[in-house]
């Protein structure tokens, strides 16, 4: 492509991007006289861009009711309660470098989650409720280590929990100013749920996600 | 007040530890963080679900700002990891789950796809404009929905965005061509379907 050709194109393509951007500024109703005087000269010469700004203004009519619609579950999400951190990072810092750093931290919860495994020495009314196969507590009653024994013991009776696995994941730690450590984790559960029917996730050339049912057969040793 | 206009003391006194201030800049912010969510997340993940993981960073690292007009900014990158985040786990969740979900509609899908009716079906308007908007780049897409958020001016995009008023105005234009180019191909791609199927 010769320059003049190069230069050619740039000018219709930024006399093209003035003539959207004005559109633009009128859809959102941002327009400065000005900018209508310019459509106004603009029309004159070619009425096919009322066509335009008809197309536009709908299309932008038809955006903005869809992204209301999708965006109407924002206004019921509030902070939660509880968990801002008012103090200023500074100190923050300081209950921080008291713990020698996140290694220390690390050092600190291996040691946590290593006594979870050791036998834990319960007061009597704890040793009355939790971890009991078949203890009869209220669930609403219980604290949430028995529900979740419960839970568990019910679980394994019924063959619906395989167990838990040992490992803990943490996600988040964090110093408090008391010199303690918040960490927030996971705890990961096996369950087991006999099926008949099977599907699989997969998607086509447009990106659509749709399932498709798997074949089983008492052969095949893995379906995935 | 402008709704949008978020004052730098606001600001400043959320970032200070002032739980009432911190509400106010939330419920001022909470749409256009939907929009830049919308913009980023995968299609599965649900924009209410990444919305309050996006509140329990707000509250747990708004100490972190450093100065108030870095604010919006600083939202937007939250919103965009929390995005990223639930993008990655969609993606490994894919590549090891089997879905066992909905066996009804699963039957009517396969039904609707195999007697071809699915796509005339699903013909929908409003979802067909949606998912254009989604197939805009990314630099595209962003301006367009958030200045479907009534109040916000060219301006306040571009404190979110951190480009100049005129590249939002740029972009807002191009975006919209594109988004009426998209429109009319699969305008024209689903009238060729339906002659087809005559």
């Amino acid at each position: 492509m010769s320059t003049y050709e190069s230069n050619e194109q740039s000018i219709a393509s930024s006399s093209n991007d003035e003539r959207d951007i004005l559109i633009s500024r009128i859809v959102d109703g941002v327009a400065t006289n000005a900018d209508w005087m310019s459509f106004r000269v603009l029309a004159d010469n070619d009425p096919t861009i009322w066509y335009e700004l008809a197309d536009v203004q709908r299309l932008h009519d038809l955006v903005f009711q869809c992204v209301q619609n999708e965006l109407a579950a924002t206004d019921r999400v509030e902070l939660p309660g509880g968990l801002i951190d008012d103090r200023p990072m500074r100190v923050r810092m300081e209950v921080a470098s008291r713990w020698g750093g996140w290694v220390a931290a690390a050092i600190v919860l291996v040691w946590f989650f290593g006594q979870s495994d050791a036998p834990t020495i319960l007061n009597d009314h704890d040793s009355a409720t939790a971890g009991i196969l078949g203890s009869s507590i209220l669930l609403d009653q219980a604290k949430p280590d028995q529900a979740f024994d419960q839970y568990l013991s019910s679980g394994q009776i019924l063959g619906q929990v395989v167990g838990e696995m040992p490992d803990r994941v943490v996600i988040e730690t964090r110093p408090m100013p008391d010199g303690t450590i918040e960490v927030l984790y996971l705890r990961q559960i096996i369950e087991r749920q006999v099926i008949d029917h099977a599907y699989r996730e997969v998607r086509d050339e447009m990106g659509n996600v749709f399932s498709v049912p798997v074949k089983l057969s008492p052969n095949i040793e893995k379906l995935f | 007040m402008d709704e949008q206009s978020l004052s730098e003391s606001v600001i400043q006194a959320a970032i200070a530890g002032d739980r009432g201030a911190l509400d106010q800049l939330w419920r001022q912010s909470r749409r256009w963080v939907g929009a830049i969510l919308l913009a980023h997340k995968p299609r599965e993940a649900d924009i209410e679900d990444l919305l309050q993981v996006v509140a329990m960073q707000v509250c747990r690292k708004i100490s972190m700002v450093h100065e108030p007009k870095a604010f919006k900014s600083w939202l937007r990158t939250v919103a965009i990891n929390v995005a990223r985040e639930e993008g990655r786990k969609v993606n490994r969740c894919k590549r090891s789950m089997i879905g066992l979900t909905g066996m009804v509609r699963i039957r009517q899908n396969q039904k609707d796809l195999e007697s071809g009716d699915a796509i005339m079906t699903d013909w929908d308007e409003s979802q067909c404009v949606f998912q254009a908007v989604m197939s805009l780049p990314l630099g595209y897409r962003e301006p367009v929905l958030l200045r479907c958020m009534r109040s916000m001016s060219y301006q306040q995009i571009g404190e979110v965005l951190d480009l100049p008023v005129t590249t939002i105005e740029t972009r807002l234009a191009r975006g919209r061509k594109m988004l009426k180019e998209i429109l009319a191909h699969q305008d024209s791609e689903h009238k060729n379907l339906l002659c087809s199927k005559m």
